[in-house]
């Protein structure tokens, strides 16, 4: 089981390395120079050799690959340049690891900009991962149970209209009606959970619902599918037959059988939603990663978009590598291999 | 019976004291119908069984796949509630009707007077609990007993059935089983709360000859001690041969032969038994030239043929003197009888289409 | 023993002489010597080596002729299925030849294969999962002709040649444009063996062709593979648990155990005078339809559960279950059951058995005259037994 771990451990790593080269190419197939839009609308061609000298763009690029990495691991300057470094210190600016770059177009640190927002993405994400869990989980398994009675027919209708309507028009609806309108909310504003928790929930409610909308949906399908597949087991049959309650059968052996395989799912649609959602945040004006990300996009901000893109893939490995540890923990069927 | 455990316990001791009541019966089973409604039409799954099973005895219920002999078996455990069956009848064990019992009562019977052993223990059992956590589970439904004292009574049944270093094993999963040890692992289960009446569904048809020569030894031996009825449901005549007293042999819900054990395989009466026998090719007799078959394919459930459910397929419809009623009027079976046969042929004659056709060429 | 065919007992022969024997007449069809199939396993540690491999076919010998059926029977876990499917070169052999009409195809690919397909095809023991549910049964007993492109002809001579091949397995020719799912199990099972012979192949490998169907059904798919046999010449190497239908259908019987074939033999010699103890015990072991037969019948109860083809006991692998090892053997004699692998050696005329003491006729019959029952007690008769802990894929 450690030895599972380790390995697969290890496995993350070597796809962390080439996804930072891969996402590194970026720099390099991006249509526009970096360095004329680091500068801006009205550079001279010195100024953006300057930029370029700054920034290490005038570097081969395995040698920028270098920098890049060491700035991940250990730190950079920027520009890294030891005459300037010695002549006027003031200009320089130093990044410590992990250095994702430096946004021209924000004047900051990239490392800055996304810590500022991450927290941002990861609780709103986290809050809508609860908010999907219980409500498309329990309805799912209520669904299961009623199959084909009028609970299971209006639970799977539900999910069928939640899943049709785009996100933002779900967003910008209970945005327009619930906060505004009706004002049963305060207006969405990101407020820290260790700050205010109640504040934390009123202003956070709305865009975690938003984004929690589409997989209740699709969690409600799931789990009454994994719910009919457990029910039909022959192993039921046996619970049954020794004289359990109904209760135990659907709690501890039904459950248990259906249950296992959401965990994995869950743990893999939460970690491609910690790095920020895009539109949400938007709709919301929510400063978290995905509202960088979009900011970023637009304005070929490549450096963010390169720390965003590394940052997202890393939750996804890690991800994966936690689900597929947890999975071999909790199915003792699944052998180490 | 008793060298190989290490424990001191024997079979007696465990099988508690309850008498042994040879030759009375206590499951009685009338007119049972089990219908399953489809989009197709109503599925007769079982269409009007009737038979009954004295203690200390064993039951053979013999057909091919849709004849209806498992789900007899699951009425009886009442795992047809709460589902679309429509079943009617009557289930009378120990003159309680298990048909109308309530939920809870019938619980209380479930594992503790009735159980089962089915027929595939790696779908059977719990992929994700220990073999001892699910045996533990069935111990403590019916009896109000500490963890401890129920573990400890499960690794005394599982050394009964002769699972090796059972201490140990109790807490493996049944992936880590072989199939025969699963199955005793099953029975062991079945046997825990020492059942009245043992449902065995196929316990043995997933399972190699060499296992299924332990497992069926095992259940003779354990009927033995613990004096229960046992019904054996298969399709594998040399199965029920070893281990019946009586045999009802079904055929598309219905029973159309029932007895004895000798009567049924020497002098049986019904041409679908005859077919069965026949179409076996045997281990311990000289090859024949030519296997026979019974022709045709089995009945729908949906829409069985009209008369005698057999006829289309029957070899012998011209023995009947009226013919037409094969085709029209489903022959009666008195189950009172010791040897009620489900066929027009008149009854002198099928004894001797037996003797003169039937045993020559077997 | 350089030729096969006309060895003579030899004890003390090599290992990689091998005698698995034929009769004298008849054409040799195939051709199989130390045939193995090993699948690699790796460790579970924290770096990980090649492990030991299931060793799941182990070294098998045999000749077929043409026309000849060859029982192929054991346990699950034996071998039997992945040796029928090696020699159908649907699995690549880890070892050993397989001659086909004089012709080496151990390891044969590309065009060489398909026109191989053509000579040699598998029926499979699941009607159901082997059909493809979303073609027409026309078009699954059609699909060979496509393939083999060896005849070359028109869609609707296709047609015709197809339903004339339902007629032959006794489907209904007008129900060419039906799907798998309107069939019964012993209906698909015809569409499967109709499909196998779509190209007269010469050899037929049945994997439990009849094990999934009702008794009633059995009967009727066997006498069509045996007339299928009459008419077209195929040799049949016939895979199955079932004793009762392998004797039925078989020429001659392998029996195998942990990947190798402990007897070998005609079909009647084998199954009155067993030379193998295991071979003896597994015949014992099925239930005869015959309950005064069943009550006072020998039987030797096997103990314990199949050793891990992973780590085969030394010596003779059926050494650790083996009622005569543990009950008749001196002490010597065990010596050299745990010590010494026994090849499969010709014991009598066209009678081969991997044993160092096997059974004679003459004691069998003074056993069964005597009324000895064999039989072991249950419960002296279960041994801790290693199984491996899921290793083979859970």
């Amino acid at each position: 089981m450690f030895a599972f771990a380790v390995r697969r451990s290890l496995a993350a790593v070597v796809m962390l390395i080439v996804m930072s080269m891969v996402t590194f190419l970026l720099f390099i197939a991006s249509a526009t120079d970096p360095a004329r839009i680091a500068c801006g609308k009205n550079c001279t061609p010195a100024q953006i050799a300057d930029v370029k000298h700054s920034l290490g763009y005038d570097k081969p690029i395995y040698a920028q690959y270098g920098l890049f990495v060491e700035g991940l691991v250990h730190e950079r300057n920027f520009p890294d340049d030891p005459a300037i470094e010695k002549n006027a210190p003031q200009t320089i600016v130093h990044c410590s690891a992990p250095c994702f770059g430096y946004s021209h177009i924000n004047t900051a640190l990239v490392s800055t900009l996304i810590a500022q927002r991450l927290p941002v993405s990861v609780a709103i994400a986290i809050f809508a991962f609860v908010l999907w869990m219980v409500f498309g989980v329990l309805s799912g398994i209520v669904a299961a149970l009623f199959r084909g009675r009028w609970p299971d027919k209006l639970l799977v209708g539900l999910a069928l209209i939640g899943y049709s309507f785009p996100t933002f028009f779900i967003g910008l609806v209970l945005y327009q009606y619930v906060a505004l309108k009706w004002q049963i909310v305060p207006v969405p504003e990101y407020i820290s959970i260790f700050h205010d928790p109640i504040g934390f929930i009123r202003g956070g409610i709305l865009p975690a619902l938003t984004l929690a909308m589409i997989y209740i949906a699709g969690y409600v399908r799931i789990t009454r599918a994994y719910m009919l597949e457990a029910m039909g087991e022959d192993y039921l049959r046996t619970a049954r037959a020794k004289g359990l309650t109904e209760r135990k059968v659907i709690f501890k052996h039904t459950l248990r059988a259906a249950l296992t395989p959401i965990t994995t799912i869950a743990g893999l649609d939460l970690g491609a939603l910690l790095a920020g959602a895009a539109i949400t945040e938007t709709v919301f004006n929510f400063n978290g990663v995905g509202k960088l990300a979009v900011q970023s996009a637009v304005n070929g901000d490549l450096p963010v978009n390169v720390a965003i893109v590394l940052i997202a893939a890393t939750f996804i490995i890690v991800a994966n590598v936690l689900v597929d540890v947890l999975y071999a923990y909790i199915d003792p069927r699944v052998r180490y291999a | 019976m008793s060298e190989h455990r290490t424990e001191g316990t024997t079979v007696s001791e465990l099988a508690s004291n309850r008498p042994h009541h040879l030759g009375e019966t206590f499951l009685q089973v009338e007119d049972l119908k089990v219908h399953f409604p489809t989009e197709d039409g109503i599925v007769r799954s079982v269409d009007g069984l009737s038979f009954d099973l004295a203690k200390g005895k064993t039951l053979g219920i013999v057909g091919e796949s849709g004849s209806g002999k498992s789900v007899t078996s699951q009425a009886i455990m009442g795992l047809h509630r709460r589902t679309r069956a429509q079943v009617s009848g009557q289930i009378l064990l120990d003159g309680e009707d298990l048909l109308t019992v309530s939920d809870a009562r019938l619980r209380k019977l479930r594992g503790n007077d009735v159980a089962m052993i089915f027929q595939d223990p790696l779908s059977a059992l719990h992929p994700y609990y220990t073999i001892g956590n699910q045996i533990v589970e069935a111990y403590q439904v019916h009896h109000d007993v500490s963890k401890s004292v129920a573990r400890k009574r499960v690794v005394e049944m599982l050394d009964l059935v002769g699972i090796p270093n059972p201490a140990r094993r109790i807490d493996q999963y049944p992936h880590e089983f072989s199939g025969g040890m699963r199955q005793r692992a099953m029975i062991a289960m079945a046997l825990v709360n020492d059942p009245k009446l043992l449902i065995a569904d196929e316990p043995t048809t997933a399972l190699d000859v060499t296992v299924q020569a332990q497992i069926l030894h095992l259940l003779t031996d354990l009927q033995q001690e613990f004096g229960s009825a046992i019904i054996i449901i298969t399709h594998d005549l040399g199965v029920v041969a070893e281990v019946a007293d009586d045999i009802l042999v079904m055929y598309a819900g219905k029973s159309v032969e029932r007895g004895d054990v000798d009567t049924v395989f020497y002098n049986p009466e019904h041409p679908y038994t005859w077919g069965l026998l026949s179409s076996m090719p045997r281990i311990d007799r000289d090859r024949q030239e030519r296997l026979k078959p019974i022709r045709g394919n089995p009945p729908s459930l949906i829409n069985p043929p009209k008369g005698c459910a057999f006829h289309p397929r029957c070899d012998f419809r011209k023995e009947v003197n009226d013919s037409t009623r094969c085709a029209t009027e489903v022959p009666l079976f008195d189950a009172e009888q010791p040897h009620p046969v489900r066929c027009h042929i008149d009854p002198p004659r099928r004894r001797e289409i037996f003797d003169t056709v039937i045993q020559p060429s077997l | 023993m350089a030729d096969p065919v006309t060895s003579t007992p030899n004890p003390g022969s090599a290992p990689t002489a091998d005698p698995a024997g034929t009769t004298a007449d008849g054409d040799l069809l195939l051709r199989v010597r130390g045939l193995k199939k090993h699948f690699p396993l790796k460790t579970q540690g924290l770096i990980r080596r090649m492990a030991d491999p299931v060793k799941a076919v182990d070294g098998i010998s045999f000749d077929l002729n043409a026309g000849e059926t060859l029982g192929l029977v054991g346990e699950s876990g034996c071998g039997k299925s992945t040796a029928g499917r090696t020699l159908l070169q649907l699995l690549e052999p880890t070892a050993g030849t397989i001659t086909f009409e004089g012709r080496d195809i151990t390891g044969v690919h590309g065009d060489d294969l398909r026109h191989l397909r053509s000579e040699m095809q598998m029926v499979f023991q699941d009607p159901y999962g082997s059909l493809n549910p979303r073609h027409t049964i026309g078009s699954i007993i059609g699909a060979p002709y496509m393939i083999a492109k060896t005849k070359m002809v028109k869609g609707d001579s296709i047609k015709g040649e197809v339903q004339s091949l339902m007629e032959r397995v006794g489907l209904n020719p007008e129900h060419y444009n039906r799907y798998p799912h309107e069939f019964s199990g012993g209906q698909r099972q015809r569409i499967g063996i109709a499909r196998a012979i779509a190209l007269r192949p010469k050899l037929l490998v049945c994997d439990e062709p009849v094990s999934a169907l009702d008794v009633s059904i059995q009967a009727q798919v066997v006498n069509l593979l045996e007339d299928l046999q009459a008419e077209y010449n195929m040799a049949y190497v016939f895979v199955a648990h079932d004793l009762s239908v392998v004797r039925h259908i078989s020429d001659r019987v392998a029996v195998m155990y942990l990947g190798k074939i402990m007897e070998l033999a005609d079909r009647d010699v084998l199954y009155a005078a067993p030379m193998h103890p295991y071979t003896h015990a597994l015949m014992s072991a099925v239930p005869v339809p015959d309950p005064r037969k069943e009550t006072r019948r020998e039987r030797i109860l096997l103990i314990g559960d199949l050793p891990s083809p992973i780590n085969p006991p030394s010596g003779c692998v059926f050494h650790t279950r083996c009622p005569k090892y543990r009950e008749v053997l001196s002490e010597n004699d065990k010596q050299r059951c745990v010590t010494e692998f026994p090849e499969l050696e010709l014991k009598a005329a066209g009678h081969f058995a991997a044993c160092h003491f096997p059974e004679v006729r003459s004691d069998i019959a003074a056993a069964e005259g005597a009324g000895v029952v064999v039989e072991q007690q249950i419960a002296t008769a279960i041994e801790s037994v290693a199984v491996p802990d899921g290793t083979l894929g859970l």
